[in-house]
């Protein structure tokens, strides 16, 4: 008995703390900003709104200042669902999130770009320029296109901006020579910001961001939430929500959700194992 | 307040008016001012703070998103401390974020709070994002926020409206300052114009306004009126000063009282008044007026004319009594003066002095009626006594009267060598001499009347005179004559008398007297002078010269009638070589349509001074002729008298009227009798070379009945000889007339002057003519006068 008290308390002491969905709260449901915190919320918040009230399951925005600390969130395990595709890393892979739906579309890609103006017309013009990245947790926005590089024997300046849209920034005001992108961001951030551009390189396509689950969120409730977000696109209030929610962002065109599975992104997890650019713990 | 306002100047009631609008205008400005800011200043402040609500909500969204609550908090202390709000805070799930400001210092003054009264306000804004609420937050902004402002305004307000003010003030101390002094010296202007010290040229200064330019215009122009008219008056009444006291006669003005306002200075020396001291006395004692012959006064015209109020009255002759008692005679007349209105001003008064005019007047009755040089009577007061007698005779036809016509002889030759002067002595010594002659009459009787008649001709009327007493008394005055000497320069003279003697007879006039006497003074004259005839009705040689006197009245009629013509007889080359030529002849038709001869009429003419008006009559006449008879181109001699070339006007006739009448000068033959010649020598001269130069030829007349015809003969240069006919008419029976014609004809061979003998009455007398080298040849023999035919009548 005092065995089995004791082993309890040491279970007590050694037992990771309970996650706050575990506790009745609303499940958090991190995203992977690559816009303003403000921007961001702007966008996910109707989202979320509509799906949790379809999927019965109360989701909540939890967003970190950077990409990299939302990363680092979901790596502490404090989001139930995270919007991201940093999580394929060889090292985080082993955390256990799931994919359960992607952002349609025809994938990113990650992108060398100089402004439409710079001399500048081949990667080996690049050689000793300064070169803008978003953070080093970025998939297109660091290691695709600086893997790029490296693979070309390029060596560069590496600068990290702290977004994509920062990098870009970089690259406008001439702060850099070029700058490593995730196409569909530059794309946006081009046509909302009126800056022309010219791509240098390019990378194959990947999947965009995939909606993935902690390994403890309930199977119904994983479930339910993958169910709303696919039927989001076809549900006429999901719809005006996506389309109110692209119009904030100025985005072309609504993107709902498509079924997607961790095989979706096994490009990313071959990537990492190939990769030249360092992942120091990633 | 009424008399308060009235004793403002303009420039305190402009600064009162002005100060009471500014005023008024702040008090309203202020009032209006302040509900507006009460009203905008709760709009604002309810503004600023749902503006900083808002502004905190945006500032705090991130943190908020970002579930970061320190620094959600963090920030709204950092708001706070930047003063937008006072308080402000968040609530989110039960938890509360408060943020306060620190005390804050008003920079507005209580009392200004306290007027405008903002109280402080609540806002409220929610935190959504994405259709997500992360909070809410209320805040509360303090109203000195707004207050300060508010307060900062009106200092800027003040501030502008002082300067406004200072600027106005200024604007407005100039404006008075310029339009005060305009005004102000307009007003001397007419202060000076009031006191008559006018000024003229108001000198404005600069920029004043057009009304006061235009006021001081006016004001020059009324005084350069009044100065005109001023200067009009003060000349006019200098004019009339001058004419009042220039004029000879007095003038009293009086008012309507009569009583004597202005004298000039012929009234104060008519009355003996001084023009002061008859100030306001009555008219009737300063200018009494009495009666000429009563010498009592008379009713003073001027009172009467203010009585009656007749514009004028002329009372003719009055005695003026002066101070010292003097009466003066005068002619009055007394006038009323109105105004403009018609209203009674006064009268006037012009007294007239008359002595001199009275005295004149009898000079001239004197003069008129008697010779000037002698003191006799003259002919007018002869010719009145006679008509006088002459009636007298018709009521009383037994009483005999004679007038003697006493024409002296040899008068003129005092006249000639010793002068007018000597020649008027002469004449009153003559006269005094036949005064002296003269009977002393009856004590009942009529004295008889010595007059002269003009020139050297006198006339004597004897009252109850019978024939033979009345040429007695004509001898006795032709003796005394006679006998007495006159001495002139060492010289002495004893003149005659020729005296003519004709009785008045009832029921003839004093023409028919006159003419008388003197026919019978010329006939007494050709008798041989020095003695006196009486005028018998059946005497010829007086008959004829009663013919004479005829004429002298019929010539006017006769010119009137037409009754004088023009006749023509042919003169005719004697040898046959020259030019035949006629010469014009003048002759009355009488009442019967006969022609008659004018040897009387021309006679009369002569002696009575009225050749040269026949003289023109025919030479204009002869000129019409020609001008219409184109087709006659015969030359003509026109008869002239002396009396006529002594005109020294009628040079200038006969020149006007050739160029007039369009005549050849060469054509015209002026003649010219040896009587005529000697009448003036010198103008015939004068004459002469006059109508030589104008190319007019030159004829003496009557040749050789003269004297002295070689002496003319001499110095006249005439063309031409006419041989008196009494040489020619008997030149066939009588050898002198032969000799003296042969003797004519010879010089004017000598002297190149053609001869012309007259009265050719037979071929006898021609053929001497001829023989004896006569030039032209006139006579009944060889041409009857003929009367020139005019085209039209009257031409």
């Amino acid at each position: 008995m005092i065995r089995r008290l004791a082993l309890f308390l040491l279970a007590l002491c050694v037992a990771p703390p309970l996650l706050a969905w575990q506790t009745g709260g609303p499940y958090p449901f991190g995203v992977l900003n690559h816009r303003s915190v403000t921007l961001t919320a702007e966008y996910w918040n109707p989202i979320l709104a509509w799906v949790s009230a379809r999927s019965g399951v109360p989701l909540t925005l939890k967003i970190a200042r950077t990409a990299n600390e939302t990363t680092d969130m979901a790596v502490r395990g404090e989001l139930a669902f995270v919007y991201t595709n940093h999580l394929f890393t060889p090292q985080r892979d082993r955390l256990g999130f799931t994919v359960i739906a992607r952002q349609e579309g025809e994938g990113i890609r990650g992108q060398v770009v100089v402004p439409a103006a710079s001399p500048i017309t081949r990667l080996e013009d690049l050689a000793g320029q300064a070169v803008a990245f978003a953070n080093p947790y970025g998939f297109t926005g660091y290691f695709v296109p600086y893997d790029a590089l490296l693979k070309a024997g390029i060596e560069v300046q590496p600068v990290l901006a702290g977004s994509q849209e920062a990098a870009m920034g970089l690259l406008r005001h001439g702060k850099v020579a070029a700058a490593g992108v995730n196409h569909q961001v530059i794309a946006d951030y081009s046509r909302r910001e009126g800056f022309a551009y010219r791509v240098l390189w390019e990378s194959q396509p990947y999947y965009d961001l995939a909606v993935m689950a902690h390994p403890t969120v309930p199977a119904a409730a994983r479930a339910a939430v993958r169910a709303a977000l696919l039927a989001m696109k076809t549900d006429p209030q999901g719809q005006r929500v996506l389309a109110e929610a692209a119009a904030r962002l100025k985005l072309p065109v609504p993107r709902g959700f498509v079924a997607a599975s961790d095989r979706d992104y096994d490009a990313y997890r071959r990537f990492f194992q190939q990769t030249r650019v360092p992942l120091e713990g990633q | 307040m009424k008399r308060l306002i009235a004793h403002l100047s303009l420039r305190t009631r402009l600064i009162a008016a002005l100060l009471g609008v500014l005023v008024a205008a702040m008090v309203l400005g202020g009032i209006y001012s302040l509900k507006a800011a009460r009203q905008v200043g709760s709009q604002a402040l309810a503004q600023i703070a749902q503006r900083e609500a808002q502004v905190l909500a945006l500032t705090l969204t991130e943190a908020l998103v970002l579930g970061d609550y320190t620094a959600a908090g963090e920030l709204m202390r950092r708001a706070a401390a930047q003063g937008g709000f006072a308080w402000a805070r968040l609530a989110e799930n039960g938890q509360t974020l408060v943020a306060e400001a620190p005390p804050a210092s008003p920079k507005r003054p209580a009392w200004f709070a306290a007027l405008v009264g903002l109280e402080t306000v609540v806002a409220r804004q929610s935190i959504e994002v994405g259709e997500r609420r992360y909070g809410r937050i209320e805040l509360t902004v303090a109203p000195h926020v707004v207050e300060d402002r508010l307060w900062a305004l009106l200092g800027r307000i003040a501030t502008s409206a002082l300067a406004a003010s200072l600027l106005l003030a200024v604007l407005m101390y100039w404006i008075m300052r310029v339009n005060l002094l305009g005004l102000q010296r307009i007003a001397a202007a007419g202060n000076a114009l009031a006191q008559g010290k006018p000024e003229s040229g108001i000198r404005l200064p600069p920029h004043a306004p057009p009304e006061l330019a235009a006021a001081a215009q006016a004001l020059d122009a009324a005084y350069a009126r009044i100065q005109a008219q001023i200067e009009q008056l003060a000349t006019e009444k200098e004019r009339w000063q001058v004419t009042l006291e220039a004029i000879a006669d007095a003038v009293i003005v009086t008012d309507a009282d009569g009583r004597v306002r202005f004298m000039n200075p012929a009234a104060e020396r008519l009355t003996d008044w001084d023009a002061a001291q008859a100030r306001d006395q009555p008219i009737e004692v300063v200018a009494p007026l009495i009666d000429e012959t009563h010498r009592q006064p008379i009713p003073h015209p001027l009172l009467q004319v203010l009585r009656e109020e007749v514009q004028d009255k002329t009372l003719g002759q009055a005695l003026l009594r002066t101070t010292s008692g003097a009466e003066i005679a005068v002619s009055d007349s007394a006038a009323l003066i109105r105004a403009d209105d018609g209203g009674l001003c006064g009268a006037v008064l012009v007294l007239h002095d008359e002595t001199e005019r009275r005295a004149l007047l009898a000079e001239l009755r004197r003069l008129a009626f008697h010779d000037p040089l002698t003191g006799l009577p003259n002919r007018r007061a002869l010719e009145g006594r006679i008509e006088r007698a002459l009636r007298q005779l018709k009521a009383q036809p037994h009483r005999r009267h004679a007038f003697c016509y006493i024409d002296l002889d040899q008068f003129k030759l005092v006249n000639d060598t010793c002068g007018h002067a000597a020649g008027d002595e002469l004449l009153v010594e003559i006269g005094q001499l036949m005064q002296a002659r003269l009977p002393d009459p009856a004590s009942d009787g009529e004295p008889p009347v010595l007059g002269r008649l003009g020139g050297d001709e006198f006339g004597l009327l004897l009252f109850d005179t019978e024939v033979e007493a009345a040429l007695q008394m004509a001898t006795a005055i032709i003796e005394a004559i006679r006998a007495h000497t006159y001495r002139h320069g060492g010289r002495s003279f004893n003149l005659g008398a020729s005296v003519g003697v004709a009785m008045l007879q009832a029921g003839e006039d004093t023409g028919h007297i006159l003419a008388r006497a003197d026919a019978a003074c010329y006939f007494a004259k050709r008798r041989g002078r020095n003695r006196a005839e009486l005028w018998r009705q059946e005497h010829a040689a007086i008959q004829a010269q009663g013919e004479e006197m005829e004429w002298i009245g019929r010539l006017e009629r006769y010119f009137a009638e037409g009754r004088f013509e023009l006749w023509r007889q042919r003169i005719l080359p004697v040898n046959g070589s020259g030019e035949a030529y006629y010469e014009v002849l003048l002759r009355p038709r009488n009442e019967q349509g006969e022609v008659s001869s004018p040897s009387s009429l021309l006679t009369a003419a002569e002696r009575y001074g009225l050749a040269p008006s026949l003289d023109r009559w025919v030479l204009r006449r002869l000129f019409a002729y020609l001008r219409d008879h184109p087709e006659d181109t015969a030359h003509y001699a026109v008869n002239l008298s002396g009396q006529t070339i002594s005109d020294p006007l009628f040079i200038d006739v006969v020149k006007e009227s050739l160029k007039t009448f369009g005549i050849p000068p060469q054509r015209i033959l002026f003649e010219l009798t040896e009587t005529a010649v000697v009448h003036d020598i010198d103008a015939a001269r004068h004459f002469i070379a006059a109508m030589r130069e104008l190319g007019c030829a030159f004829c003496l007349d009557d040749f050789g009945s003269g004297l002295s015809s070689f002496a003319y003969l001499k110095g006249l240069e005439a063309s031409t000889l006419e041989i008196d006919g009494a040489f020619v008419r008997n030149l066939d029976s009588e050898p002198l007339d032969y000799v003296i014609v042969n003797a004519i004809a010879q010089i004017g061979r000598d002297l190149g002057i053609k001869t012309v003998a007259e009265f050719v009455e037979n071929a006898a007398i021609l053929e001497k003519l001829r023989e004896i080298g006569v030039d032209y040849a006139q006579g009944y023999h060889l041409h009857q006068p003929e009367p020139f035919v005019f085209q039209r009548a009257g031409g």
